[in-house]
């Protein structure tokens, strides 16, 4: 392989990968009907019940990133490297959500809510 | 016919990145957990509120936050657009792209203004939305994450228009050359970034 390799190649390298391609236009299409399914449910959440309605908001929200992070800012051509780059932080994202489910737990056995609870404690 | 940029192999150990790349991303690591710690805090908040927590349809236009998701994902492409035209030697088309991708900031934000105009004029900020608290219950602890969320974020956007300034200044002034392709791609890693904590703050802001 030789030492010198033109941007365009470098560029064309990090967006094609192993000779994939992708259509940034038919990437922009799937995001666009995936934000139009999670606006419709807008009119689906008296029939869907909310708890129903958010998981399947939050999961065409994370079906939306996995296109961004993949194509947009082509990881998924990436190397290696991108899971010692991005893993530390979504975990830690992920782990700082999970650890204040028991101060939700709390506020919610107590019964009151935001900001009365607060409140009480300075009082 | 693009020309040729002798890019040295790395001599020491290390990833296989430029440094300026390697940087935006270990930036875009901490700023994973700022927004996480404020998304954190908003669901804490919310879930903990119960019932006394406004509707969305009460404090927002859905339809607005959707044509600003469109927006900022129609502005990713062109970035991506961008990107691949300036490393293959095509500048104006590199510069047509980056303007588009300003201007569609320049939409969102204006519509972010208009849906603060409203905030404002309905009285739903968060010094004086407690005065609403009988009718809208909550209405104060959501004002208050609404523009912390949404404020941050759109700081975001300004900060990703400043850097895709730079570049339009740049290609204004006849400076813009296939050089610059590392640096449009670390601008559009920033700007793709913004655009993915939109994709979770309008569900969470405007659909639950």
């Amino acid at each position: 392989m030789s030492d010198e390799q033109t941007v365009a190649e470098v560029a064309e390298a990090h967006h094609a990968g192993a000779g994939e391609h992708f259509s940034v236009w038919e990437v922009f299409g799937y995001l666009c009907i995936l934000t139009l399914a999670s606006f419709v449910t807008l009119f689906m959440e008296g029939s869907w019940g909310p708890v129903t309605n958010m998981l399947f908001v939050l999961l065409v929200a994370v079906c939306k990133a996995a296109l961004v992070l993949g194509f947009f800012m082509h990881l998924r051509y990436e190397g290696m490297w991108r899971w010692f780059v991005t893993l530390p932080a979504s975990a830690l994202a992920i782990i700082l959500v999970f650890a204040l489910l028991p101060d939700i737990a709390y506020q919610i056995n107590t019964q009151i809510a935001w900001p009365y609870s607060l409140m009480t404690v300075v009082k | 016919m693009a020309e040729s940029i002798a890019i040295e192999k790395p001599k020491h150990m290390g990833l296989p990145i430029g440094n300026g790349k390697l940087a935006m991303w270990l930036f875009l690591g901490t700023e994973v957990m700022f927004f996480a710690g404020l998304l954190g805090a908003y669901i804490v908040i919310r879930l903990a509120s119960g019932s006394a927590w406004p509707h969305h349809n009460q404090v927002l236009l859905e339809p607005l936050g959707a044509i600003n998701t469109f927006i900022l994902l129609w502005s990713s492409a062109h970035v991506v657009f961008a990107h691949n035209a300036i490393a293959n030697g095509k500048i104006a088309t590199a510069l047509r792209n980056m303007w588009i991708t300003f201007g569609l900031g320049f939409v969102f934000l204006g519509i972010k203004m208009f849906e603060y105009y409203q905030k404002y004029d309905h009285g739903f900020l968060p010094w004086n939305a407690w005065e609403h608290e009988g009718s809208i219950p909550g209405i104060g602890m959501w004002s208050a994450t609404y523009f912390s969320l949404t404020g941050f974020h759109a700081l975001h956007v300004i900060a990703g228009l400043v850097l895709f300034a730079a570049l339009i200044w740049t290609g204004m002034r006849g400076n813009l050359s296939i050089k610059h392709a590392d640096h449009v791609e670390i601008a559009g890693l920033y700007w793709h970034f913004v655009d993915l904590v939109w994709i979770f703050l309008f569900p969470m802001l405007y659909l639950v």
